[in-house]
């Protein structure tokens, strides 16, 4: 409360004033952070990739609090259909840039989420996503183990994400091979299981903490040098939300651009003559605070020429397929990577990325788009 | 169904039916009768009804929501409804203060946002946009291009281009740029009847009355906007920050007053009364007990210039206070927390706007002021200026309360605003400036308006919606 206010309400009666003050300093700090999203008049709302393209009150970011407030004072009933859009999430945090409180919607509605979870009361879309997950240990269905031609032994732990390993397999190889160039001694390791990030999204915490305490497990069983993975939602789940369970991985994951960064100046570059757009993932630039790396990176490229689309950087868009929408409503979600699509697009006709999701979120409406991995593999001396 | 409804007057229907009729004209993707959605349409941004919605009550509830994505997904809604008498609730963004937007009688909500196509025409200096657009998304899309709307209501990120036209809305940079009247060139709307009126975006057109202006305050009376065209300007070359401290409210608008008369236009003027001073100046001690203004000029960098030489002289028996407290004004304008902070607390909080020749202002101001502090249970009024115009200005007051022992919220509410209004009345002020009618002050408009205008209103609705089709029962036709 600003000093401002005290003189604001000098004029007030005696009455009123104590009964403000009283409420003020003794309630104010309890009100739940879901009940003030639910008040604010959606400020956030252009930043939502979901909001803008569904164009839904519901699954707008403050929309979402506000079921989630009636929900939680039982004015709603904790069913499938009433929960349902909680789940329109991407996570991708663009709700946080523009809150004056700095809240991640996301976050405000999980306890629901995880109490619907917990008492069976969630979409059957939800239900299979968790399913598959627990069954095959990847959100994308099982896949036939490879690692027996990438390197196993060394300093370096590359992670193969469930999205490279489900469909750009062949990303793990460039990777290794960029790793190597850079002067690593990368390895992969075959237990690798997912991270996790879905199952906390969809609100389990119960196997997320399972899963999260094997997974540091068997890492750190390894004593990597240092670990990275080309997936930022992954860096974001082991770095971020593993210590929020109190579980640490070691030393912390970064992301390959994280990598690149450090030997920037290290790296020769060959020449490019190309223009390029580039897509900044949500995660890497809001979530991990990264939202310049891409550009600092390709700048380096003598005669590559960067286009920035018209949301760039913490106001960058999503394009994706790893979150409940794939799951629950794979329609709206073609639609949003259509839109980016189209804006990046306008820029140039080759999109660079780093975000294996983001890729196949692209590609999925048509478009082609770079891993930063595979786009520098040619080109770094 | 745990939640309750406040107001609703609904009529019975066979909902089902609708709902499949829609669906086979539109596409399941576009029509909903979720009762999440229902819940979420049955409000707008009208303070006391997020009171309600605090205890588990809304305004009122409708029938069906749909989600258009052409002019002509909405013609056939339209068309649906008027042939089986169906009441219409258009929704934009959902961020009016007055309940405009509640479906008081059931039926239909259709949601404009998915009508969000942008289309610049950089020679002629406009652009044609979808009536959905999100306000930030089209001010970020021009400034890339090189321009701006120069329209920044405080609903910016939330609020859509249709409900500016709805609502007649003002943006905090309106000295220069004026309000959504003068950006408007064209507009495209279906009419209840479901037939499509398209007004051309000429630069001036003397061809009979200009029905542009039926669609601006209507709220949804006479048509549902789904498409404008806007002018637009070049993006400002140079910004120059200003701010004083004035001894009085009446130097502080006098300054103003002759700055407009000279023929400057600042983009941004704001006068804050001696309580809001304390707020925005609050980094500058001097500015205590004093009328704190911020200026900002923008544009062509020699106009700019003489505009600022201008400002300084009629500002010259005031105190300059630099670029702070603009700076900071521009840091926090869109922060608007003290609703969904102290409304949980069980305070009342509410803004109301109004406009006043010159001649009255500093009268109407005290008066206000006073009828607002003069409501038991009031803890803080305030007010400042920040819409000028050569003959008169827009205050814009902020009140906050808890209701005395014995008395509801609404009812604190509701004696709040009729001081507030007959304050108004009494001095001749327009009861809104920007905020517009909706259900919440419906019952002065005919006092503002008088008989012969209301009667003319009312016909003109009858005329062109005889079945009451569009937004019924909104601002008492």
């Amino acid at each position: 409360m600003g000093s401002w206010i005290l003189e604001a309400i000098k004029g007030s009666s005696f009455r009123t004033k104590l009964s403000a003050l009283r409420k003020i300093l003794f309630e104010k700090s309890k009100v739940p952070d879901i009940v003030k999203c639910a008040l604010c008049p959606n400020m956030c709302r252009y930043a939502c990739p979901v909001a803008i393209v569904d164009g839904r009150e519901t699954t707008s970011p403050s929309g979402k609090s506000r079921i989630g407030y009636l929900l939680s004072r039982n004015h709603l009933d904790l069913l499938p259909e009433n929960i349902e859009p909680l789940y329109y999430c991407l996570s991708c945090d663009g709700c946080y840039v523009h809150c004056f409180f700095n809240f991640r919607v996301s976050e405000l509605t999980r306890g629901l989420r995880n109490r619907a979870l917990e008492s069976g009361n969630v979409p059957e879309q939800i239900k299979t996503l968790y399913n598959k997950i627990v069954d095959n240990r990847n959100p994308f269905g099982k896949i036939e183990k490879k690692f027996n031609q990438y390197p196993q032994g060394g300093e370096v732990l590359l992670l193969q994400d469930c999205i490279t390993r489900s469909f750009y397999p062949e990303l793990i190889n460039k990777a290794v091979n960029l790793l190597e160039r850079l002067g690593f001694k990368p390895f992969v390791i075959p237990e690798e299981m997912c991270c996790g990030y879905l199952l906390y999204e969809i609100g389990d915490d119960k196997t997320f903490t399972k899963i999260a305490i094997e997974n540091s497990q068997i890492i750190n069983s390894y004593k990597p040098k240092a670990i990275v993975s080309l997936c930022p939602e992954c860096v974001y789940t082991y770095r971020v939300i593993y210590p929020r369970f109190k579980v640490n991985v070691k030393p912390p994951v970064k992301h390959i651009t994280e990598i690149l960064e450090e030997r920037l100046n290290v790296v020769n570059f060959s020449e490019k003559h190309e223009t390029v757009t580039i897509h900044e993932p949500p995660k890497l630039a809001i979530g991990l605070k990264k939202e310049d790396i891409l550009v600092k990176i390709l700048s380096k490229i003598p005669g590559l020429e960067l286009k920035l689309p018209m949301r760039h950087g913490e106001n960058t868009f999503y394009a994706g397929i790893l979150n409940p929408l794939y799951w629950i409503d794979p329609a709206l979600l073609e639609n949003i990577n259509r839109e980016r699509l189209t804006e990046l697009l306008e820029e140039s006709d080759i999109i660079v990325t780093a975000s294996p999701s983001a890729k196949k979120g692209l590609e999925l409406v048509g478009g082609k788009a770079y891993d930063i991995v595979e786009f520098l593999t040619e080109i770094i001396k | 169904m745990l939640v309750k409804e406040v107001f609703s007057q609904k009529e019975t229907r066979n909902i089902d039916k609708i709902y499949k009729d829609l669906v086979t004209i539109l596409s399941p993707r576009k029509v909903s009768k979720k009762f999440v959605d229902l819940v979420s349409y049955s409000h707008d941004y009208w303070p006391i009804s997020l009171l309600w919605f605090l205890e588990g009550r809304l305004p009122a509830l409708p029938d069906i929501v749909v989600f258009p994505e052409s002019t002509e997904d909405v013609v056939k809604v339209v068309k649906y409804a008027y042939e089986n008498n169906i009441p219409i609730y258009p929704y934009g963004g959902g961020t009016g203060v007055l309940g405009g937007a509640v479906p008081e009688y059931g039926g239909i909500v259709i949601d404009t946002k998915r009508l969000r196509h942008i289309k610049i025409f950089k020679e002629d200096l406009y652009v044609e946009v979808g009536a959905g657009i999100n306000g930030m998304i089209l001010e970020t899309y021009l400034n890339k291009e090189g321009y701006t709307l120069g329209h920044f209501p405080q609903s910016l990120y939330a609020s859509t281009v249709g409900g500016w036209i709805s609502t007649k809305a003002i943006g905090q940079f309106s000295t220069k740029y004026g309000g959504i009247e003068d950006m408007l060139l064209g507009l495209e709307a279906v009419l209840p009847t479901g037939e499509v009126l398209l007004l051309r975006p000429d630069p001036r057109a003397a061809i009979g009355p200009d029905l542009k202006k039926l669609f601006i305050e209507a709220e949804g009376l006479f048509g549902i906007v789904t498409k404008a065209y806007l002018k637009i300007h070049p993006y400002p070359r140079k910004r120059i920050f200003i701010s004083f401290a004035s001894e009085t409210l009446e130097d502080a608008l006098n300054s103003v007053r002759n700055i407009l008369w000279r023929g400057a236009r600042p983009a941004v003027i704001r006068i804050y009364d001696k309580v809001e001073t304390l707020k925005w100046f609050h980094m500058k001690k001097k500015a205590k007990g004093k009328i704190g203004t911020i200026i900002i000029l923008e544009g062509d960098e020699k106009l700019v210039e003489a505009e600022k030489q201008i400002v300084e002289e009629e500002f010259s028996n005031a105190e300059p206070m630099g670029e702070e407290p603009v700076k900071y004004w521009l840091d926090k304008r869109f922060d608007v927390r003290e609703l969904p902070e102290y409304a949980p607390l069980g305070i009342v909080i509410d803004t109301i706007e109004v406009a006043i020749p010159w001649s009255k202002a500093v009268a109407l101001y005290n008066d206000v002021i006073n009828a607002i502090r003069g409501v038991e249970g009031t803890l803080i009024a305030y007010a400042h200026a920040s819409h000028f115009y050569s003959q008169g200005v827009c205050f814009y007051f902020i009140f906050g309360g808890l209701p005395p022992k014995g008395s509801s919220p609404t009812e604190y509410y509701e004696k709040v605003w009729k001081a507030a209004m007959e304050a108004t009345l009494k001095h001749g002020g327009a009861i809104s400036h920007h905020h517009g009618i909706g259900r919440m002050r419906a019952k002065w408009i005919k006092e503002y308006l008088g008989d012969t205008a209301m009667n003319i209103l009312k016909k003109i609705k009858r005329a062109i919606d005889n079945k009451a089709i569009l937004n019924r029962g909104n601002m008492g036709v």
